[in-house]
This record gives C-alpha cells, sequence and structure tokens, in this order.
C-alpha cells in the first residue's frame, strides 16, 4: 500500500505548482482586464468609480499572490470562480463541457490502443521482415503528419470523398447515440491516429525483447499458439513503456483536443479554453488549466498504479 | 501398426540431424550430424561444455526455435515412428507439451513473472488436455503437491517472484508434467540452484520419470550428475557426439580424449584443499568457423597429424555399444604404453 501513498504524494506538489505557475501567467498578460470587461459593457469610458468597484469586486486590489490563495481557498470549496464576462460559474461552464471532451479522448485512446497493440504484436513479432518494415514505414509517414492535416485529411476521405461521416457538429448523446457517436468517429480517428506510431514503436521494441525471454520459450514448449502466447504471455511483461507513453501523450491529447475540437466544432473543454483566450476571461482560462491539470496528474497516478497491476512485483518491491 | 512394433521401436530416434543459424557474420554449425536413440522410460546425459550445442540441440527436437529463415534444419526427428521435422506448426503443436516437454536452466526466467502459477500449469491442462476450469485447478494442486510443494491450493494463487529458486523449479517440472509427456527434456535443469537443491531437483525428476514410464534427456555440463542420473550418455563437442554408450561404460572407460579431459577437470572430494584444476587448454572452437579434421585436436594432448586434417566418424569398436570418434582412443594409447 505504500507504493500507491508515496505516488500519490508525488502527485500533490505538481497539482500546486501547475495552478500558481499558470495564475501567475495569467497575472502577467499586458493589457487591463477591467478595462477590457467595462469596455465591453459600456460604449463610453469607464469612470474611475467604477473602475474601482470593479476591481474590488473581482479582488483586483489584492496583490497577486494574496488573490492566489483566495482562489485557492475557493477551489478547495469547489468554487473556481465566474465568468469575467457571462458571470457564469466556471464549475458550470466546465460540467457542461468535460462530458464531451471525456468522450472525445476516451474514443481517441481506445482508437489509437486497438490500432496500436495489434501492430505492435505484428511488427514485433516478424520483426524485420517485410511486414514489419511495411508496417513502420507507414508508421512513420504518420508520425511526419500534423494533427491539423490529419484531421482535414480524413474529413476529405470519409466525408467528401466517401461521405459516411459528418465533418462537424455534435449532437446530444441522449437525443441520438448512434448520431452522438458517429460525430466523435472522425475527431477521435484524428488524434488517436496520430498516437499510434510512438505506441507502436515501444510495443514493438518492447516485445522484441520479451520474446527473447525463457518463458516465452516454455511457453512454446507447452505447446501453446502463437497468438496465444503473443496476447497472454507476451503483450503485459511488454506494455511498460506503452501505458507509460499512453499517459505522457495525454498532454498532447489535450492540446490535440483544442486544435480538434475547434477543427470539428467540437464543443469540449479545449473549445472553451480557445474561447476563453480570445475572450480574455482569464478566471475561466485559470479554471480550465486547473481541471487540465487535475486530469494530468490523475492519469499520471492511473499510469503508476498500471504498473502494479501489469506486474505483481512492482507494488511488491515498493515505491 | 502392431503394439509389438510400437514397444521395440524406439521412443525417439534422431537422425543426422543438422541446426545451422544464418547469422551476418556466417554460418552457425551449432548441432552438425547428430544421431542418437532414445528407448521408453530411459535417461539419456547429454553432456559438454557451453556452446557445444547441447541446448540448440534440445530446442531443435522439441522444435521451438525460429523458422524465418535464419535457422537451417537438416535430418529427422523421428518419435515413435513419425518425423517431427516434416510436421507442419499446427501438428507439431500437438506434440509439444503433450508428447514432448521441456524444463528449462533458469527458473528465474523461465516462469512468465506477471502470472500465476496456477493459471501456467492450468493452461496446459485446460488448452491441451482439454479440461474444464475446475477440474485443472484439482489437476493442478495435485501437482504442485507431487513436485514436493506444500500447501498445494495456496501455491496456485501466488506469483513466481513469491518462491525460492528450488521452488520454481519445482513448479517448471510440475508445468512440464501436466500434458503427460512421453519425454521430458531437461535443459540443465539444475545449474542455476544451489548445490543441495540440485541433488533434491534431480530426485525429483527422477521419481517422476520412474512412476511415469516417461523418458528423459538430462542435458548437463557435470558428468557427476551424468553418472548419478542416467542410463546412457552422449559426449558433445562443437555440435557433434563424439562418444556416446552406457553411462557406467564411459564412466569406467572413456575412450574419447575430450572425455577424458572433462572427468579430469572436474573437482573431487578427495582433493586436498588448493588443488589446481586440470582444466582443458583453450576454449571450444567458434562454431562460426570450426576447424577442420577433429575438432577437438586444438586442444587434445594426444593429437596426431591424422588428427588435424581427417574427422573421425562417431563408431564403435567391433561388435560394443560403445561409440566415440577419435583416432587416438585411450585404451589404445594405454596399451601400447605398457
Amino acid at each position: 500500500m505504500n507504493y500507491f501513498k508515496a505516488k500519490i504524494l508525488h502527485l500533490v506538489p505538481v497539482f500546486f505548482l501547475v495552478t500558481f505557475a499558470s495564475f501567475m501567467m495569467l497575472n502577467l498578460l499586458p493589457g487591463d482586464l477591467v478595462d477590457a470587461i467595462l469596455l465591453d459593457e459600456e460604449s463610453s469610458v469607464p469612470s474611475a468609480a467604477d473602475r474601482a468597484a470593479l476591481e474590488k469586486e473581482l479582488n483586483l486590489d489584492k496583490p497577486v499572490i494574496i488573490r492566489y490563495f483566495i482562489w485557492l481557498g475557493n477551489m478547495f470549496q469547489g468554487d473556481l470562480g465566474r465568468s469575467y464576462i457571462n458571470t457564469q460559474p466556471v464549475t458550470e461552464a466546465l460540467a457542461l463541457r468535460i462530458p464531451v471532451s471525456l468522450e472525445l479522448m476516451i474514443m481517441a485512446q481506445i482508437l489509437a490502443i486497438g490500432i496500436a497493440v495489434p501492430l505492435g504484436l505484428i511488427s514485433g513479432y516478424k520483426a524485420g521482415q517485410p511486414i514489419d518494415r511495411g508496417i513502420s514505414a507507414g508508421a512513420f509517414a504518420v508520425l511526419a503528419v500534423p494533427l491539423f492535416i490529419m484531421g482535414t485529411v480524413l474529413i476529405w476521405i470519409f466525408a467528401i470523398w466517401w461521405p459516411i461521416l459528418p465533418s462537424s457538429g455534435h449532437t446530444d448523446f441522449a437525443k441520438d447515440a448512434w448520431g452522438n457517436i458517429q460525430g466523435f468517429i472522425l475527431p477521435a480517428l484524428t488524434i488517436g491516429l496520430i498516437e499510434v506510431p510512438v505506441l507502436m514503436r515501444v510495443l514493438r521494441t518492447d516485445l522484441i525483447s520479451t520474446l527473447q525471454e525463457d518463458y516465452i520459450a516454455l511457453a512454446k514448449s507447452k505447446g501453446m499458439s502463437t497468438r496465444y502466447i503473443l496476447f497472454n504471455h507476451a503483450l503485459r511483461p511488454s506494455s511498460f513503456t506503452f501505458i507509460t507513453i499512453l499517459g505522457l501523450q495525454l498532454g498532447n491529447l489535450i492540446t490535440g483536443s483544442i486544435v480538434v475540437e475547434t477543427l470539428f466544432s467540437i464543443p469540449g473543454v479545449g473549445k472553451l479554453l480557445i474561447d476563453a483566450v480570445d475572450a480574455r476571461d482569464e478566471i475561466l482560462v485559470q479554471g480550465v488549466i486547473t481541471f487540465v491539470a487535475l486530469v494530468y496528474v490523475g492519469v499520471n497516478l492511473l499510469v503508476d498504479l498500471m504498473y502494479a497491476v501489469l506486474d505483481p512485483r512492482v507494488a511488491a518491491r515498493g515505491a | 501398426m502392431p503394439a509389438d512394433i510400437a514397444e521395440s521401436q524406439p521412443l525417439l530416434e534422431v537422425i543426422d540431424l543438422y541446426t545451422h543459424f544464418d547469422t551476418p557474420r556466417g554460418v552457425a554449425h551449432a548441432v552438425d550430424g547428430i544421431s542418437f536413440t532414445l528407448d521408453r522410460g530411459r535417461t539419456l546425459g547429454v553432456v559438454g561444455e557451453s556452446g557445444s550445442g547441447k541446448s540448440v540441440l534440445s530446442r531443435t527436437i522439441i522444435d521451438i526455435l525460429s523458422h524465418d529463415g535464419s535457422v537451417l534444419y537438416r535430418g529427422k526427428v523421428m518419435f515413435e515412428g513419425r518425423d517431427l521435422r516434416e510436421l507442419s506448426q499446427k501438428e507439431m503443436r500437438e506434440v509439444r507439451g503433450r508428447e514432448i516437454a521441456m524444463v528449462f536452466q533458469d527458473p528465474m526466467s523461465s516462469l512468465n513473472p506477471v502470472k500465476r502459477i496456477g493459471k501456467q500449469i492450468t493452461e496446459v491442462l485446460v488448452k491441451r488436455m482439454g479440461m474444464n476450469k475446475a477440474s485443472a485447478n484439482l489437476r493442478a494442486a495435485e501437482l504442485i503437491d507431487s513436485v514436493g510443494i506444500p500447501d498445494p491450493e495456496q501455491q496456485l494463487k501466488r506469483y513466481p517472484m513469491h518462491l525460492s529458486g528450488g521452488m520454481r523449479q519445482r513448479v517448471a517440472i510440475a508445468i512440464a508434467l501436466a500434458g503427460e509427456p512421453k519425454l521430458l527434456i531437461a535443459d540443465e535443469p539444475t545449474t542455476a540452484l544451489d548445490v543441495t537443491i540440485q541433488a533434491q531437483i534431480l530426485d525429483l525428476l527422477r521419481k517422476q520419470q520412474r512412476e511415469r514410464n516417461m523418458a528423459v534427456i538430462l542435458i548437463t555440463h557435470n558428468l557427476g550428475i551424468v553418472s548419478g542420473y542416467t542410463d546412457d550418455v552422449a559426449v558433445m563437442y562443437a555440435g557433434k557426439i563424439v562418444e556416446r554408450c552406457e553411462t557406467q561404460e564411459l564412466m569406467n572407460r572413456p575412450r574419447m580424449p575430450y572425455t577424458e579431459a572433462l572427468m579430469k577437470s572436474a573437482p573431487l572430494l578427495s582433493d586436498p584443499p588448493h588443488t589446481r584444476l586440470d582444466a582443458i587448454p583453450g576454449l571450444p572452437p567458434n562454431l562460426l568457423n570450426v576447424p577442420d579434421g577433429c575438432r577437438f585436436h586444438e586442444r587434445c594432448r594426444y593429437a596426431t597429424d591424422r588428427c588435424l586434417t581427417e574427422l573421425p566418424d562417431l563408431t564403435a569398436d567391433g561388435s560394443s555399444e560403445h561409440l566415440y570418434a577419435c583416432w587416438n582412443p585411450l585404451e589404445v594409447k594405454a596399451e601400447a604404453l605398457s
């Protein structure tokens, strides 16, 4: 159990550092927030009294470090503040967008794993043979493609040239479940395909060394089939780097989802972040960043816990 | 075929077997024209230094080396009258585990570290013996019990990391026995274990062999193990068998100088402390580039000019079953000297 406690403790400072750093950096942005809000509301130049009142309301008259701690204290009570622009609570805005992004991410990960695992296994098992070289060449080609090009190409293929999937838009799951899933296929595939090359390559490399192990020779000598050996004996011990990369790539996934949600007009967290940055809605930006940091930290914890599931020796060895 | 022929037929007959590895640096002659027979219930010791081809021989028989073209095979492996080398991969898979099973050298690495012991045994029972999960679990516990591990039901739930080396090797033996094989290949089963455990494991192997009338190929570099636990013995050197006979005969009357050198290089309990071992000078030949003539000539104290150019065949003296490959066999020399 100590292994898990230690892992959780490691992640606490990471979370504080991210929220603090983002708070400070947002504060360093040029321009005046009060002006931005007041100019937006009234066409005339705001009076000094109005300015002072708003500053007080938003705590902008206090030093930035104090504001951070006020914000932090509220956050622990589940209050991320209200949008400067439309006074919607940040948590409410997030709650609307999170399910959408979550669905996108989960589908992207499922597609990425579903494509990378079989390719990695074939490639590692047939290392050096034509099929492996073909897969590797394809992987490097995909690796060189930026996210927005991948998305555009997929739209061109599956929405225009062979129109079987919608190119943009989002349907509510409760209203039309199949339509909802259809809408997510292309964006999820865009993110998933970008992840495949690295995942597949690390699995291939680890599998090649696992296949040299005596316990694989023993499994063969027991008369187990190749497919069974690959999936049941070799995959788990070969998936450490794979799982690590999967966790690390979540960072890319979040930034990726910003691009992809914009490209496919999906109202997710990424789109929310972009819109908030556009509107200079600092408190909303801060809220989204906090959420992303939480997800990132949570996934990393999950990855560490996965090690222990993959290999019981990890938990036994301790942190 | 009629039962009496099946009975008289040897269980395993290896005929002129070659296993060559096509490496970037050339072709490695790991197994280079080997023939022997093994009857049911007998134990054949295969002895030789590291790199003599013993392990490759065993892996060729059970056919777990690569088939991607990097390994070249020739010759026959007749098992109960069928040539295993002619079988398809699918047919050969039916043989592995059920007819022929294997125990590996290092039990620290031969058990899958991320699978429970029980699963590693029951997968043979379920996938190969057609048992259902419940009866496979019962059978696995019986097997664990029969290899002398206490508290079998509990052990099934444990991982290899929870067991000592000796215990792991017992588990490996239980796995091999699960398919009730007719032939068990034990590739240096005690080399990675400490000395007190070695005898326990070998005694266990012998007990299981007798109960099941199983044939065993016991691969080792230790002549002491050969003399204690085998019926027949084949001495390998650089991919070839250089001497083959009954174990007692070999121990009493070795003919091949290499066998003699191996015997002399082993420490004796009766030696006073700090006695220098009579090690064999030099190294075994590089299998990528085996020397002409007798492959042992560079390290042989009896080598003559003929040994440098002509490769001696594995032949018998007269009608005896003691085969050796040497131009200057030992007894002849002893008579000449006297």
